[in-house]
């Protein structure tokens, strides 16, 4: 035994994290030790109150500590509008750009054949209840151009299609700084597709 | 680090650390491999578009501990067709599941079985042929290529040559048809032995599956194709759901061979 017992049960918790590995969990460890009672309080506190206190949206799904969260409650927001999203964290990635005003729906992941993970997995038929409940427009699918994501937006397009709203996926192709000459087929193709006029 | 080319299609990844992907290849030189994408979940990646599943590279790989380490990808083939229909997208991931799961025993005929997956994804892409035929026919021919090929002309219990009129099952672990005189004849042994008729527990009629003479016929048919265009889309319905029902049977064997489920194609159930 290297590490006294109290120790040796931090690092083994740390490790837990994703793509913390020993040696790092060793390094978060020394670092709580060497942190003042305040701090390290306050670290357990945060933890321990983000748990208590963040939960899924009843109605979108997305993270909050309120239930429906602050962006369901919104008078501001587009109620006909609704983009749907893999994770909650592609949220605030949509929410940082500033151009979306409309509300969100999360489907907690996405349709991945492979390690089956099927539909019923995800919060599709909220997503179906909501469309047809709120008289949707337009349902936005901001989801990964990748084999998981193409099979989530083909399944959702044959379920919302019958529910008349309109259904549209976000554009694909170069990333902003991009070199054409290293991007590759599939990609190249898809912003071809996705031109626009200048 | 010594470096190589091979020619190969994704067929399975997972994520590694912050933002690497460990991808599953069968390649045409070497069978399958596993590699490291490093940084290959990040957005402005130049690999992420080549990382994906079903697409088809050529690959210098630089030989790590664990895994190999791509160092510069091409795109080949994207399949993106097949990309644009559920049923015939979890078709191809069946493709990819079966050769992530038996690859290894393909590692001698790589370059041949590297060919005939890219034809099959192809074929699936062109959309002309139902997907499920062609999934029959490519299992088959899978099948044959593991050692595996179901006997189809013959009883595997007695031998004798099979006609419509004599088929009864399709036993999974003889791997092949047995006939009813040999159905029968297992059944009235296993009642003389004290089964009950209603429970039927045997491991026989637990590893089997009756089928009609339609059914063999289309397995015969599919069998004999060599290259996966063989049966045409328009087919009576009561062809197709014996096609569907020989395709279920083909599954259910590789299933039994694989000692797992194939996760891929219970999304079409779904639908």
């Amino acid at each position: 035994m290297f590490f006294t017992p109290p120790l040796a049960k931090l690092i083994e918790e740390f490790q837990k994290f994703p793509g913390v590995g020993p040696k790092s969990a060793q390094r978060m460890a020394f670092y709580v030790l060497n942190m003042n009672y305040d701090s390290v309080q306050n670290l357990a506190f945060a933890i321990t109150d983000a748990k208590d206190k963040v939960k899924n949206c009843s109605k979108c799904f997305h993270l909050s500590s309120n239930d429906p969260c602050e962006i369901c409650t919104s008078d501001k927001r587009d109620r006909s509008k609704i983009c749907v999203v893999a994770e909650a964290r592609d949220v605030i990635a949509l929410e940082r750009t500033r151009e979306f005003k409309g509300s969100y729906h999360v489907l907690t992941g996405l349709i991945s054949p492979l390690e089956g993970k099927g539909p019923e997995h995800l919060s599709i038929r909220e997503l179906l209840n909501r469309v047809h409940d709120d008289n949707v427009e337009e349902v936005i699918l901001a989801i990964n151009p990748t084999i998981e994501g193409d099979a989530t937006v083909l399944y959702l397009n044959h379920l919302l299609k019958p529910l008349g709203s309109k259904i549209t996926r976000i554009a694909f192709g170069l990333p902003v700084g991009a070199d054409l000459e290293y991007a590759d087929d599939s990609t190249l193709s898809k912003a071809l597709e996705g031109r626009r006029e200048v | 680090m010594p470096t190589y080319t091979v020619h190969a299609v994704n067929v399975g990844s997972f994520a590694l650390g912050e933002t690497d992907k460990v991808l599953t290849m069968f390649s045409a030189e070497r069978g399958i491999i596993r590699a490291v994408a490093k940084g290959a979940r990040k957005p402005g990646s130049k690999i992420a578009g080549r990382a994906d599943v079903l697409n088809v590279n050529k690959l210098l790989l630089a030989t790590g501990k664990t895994f190999e380490i791509i160092t510069q990808a091409e795109n080949l083939e994207t399949f993106p067709n097949v990309r644009k229909d559920l049923n015939r997208l979890s078709y191809c991931l069946y493709y990819a599941e079966l050769t992530n799961h038996f690859g290894l025993g393909l590692a001698d005929e790589s370059a041949s079985y590297f060919d005939f997956l890219c034809d099959s994804l192809r074929a699936q892409g062109k959309g002309d042929i139902d997907a499920g035929s062609l999934c029959l026919v490519f299992a088959l021919k899978f099948l044959e290529w593991l050692g595996y090929q179901p006997e189809l002309d013959c009883c595997v219990v007695c031998r004798d040559v099979l006609t419509e009129y004599r088929i009864a099952m399709f036993h999974y672990e003889s791997g092949g048809i047995v006939c009813e005189r040999c159905t029968a004849e297992e059944q009235r042994t296993k009642v003389a032995e004290g089964y009950s008729k209603v429970r039927q527990t045997s491991s026989f009629v637990k590893e089997s599956m009756h089928i009609t003479p339609l059914v063999w016929k289309r397995l015969i048919l599919a069998a004999s194709d060599t290259v996966p265009t063989g049966i045409n889309g328009n087919d009576s319905p009561a062809i197709v759901r014996a096609t569907e029902a020989a395709r279920r049977v083909i599954q259910t064997y590789i299933e039994y061979r694989a000692g797992k489920n194939m996760k891929s194609l219970e999304l079409i159930g779904k639908l």
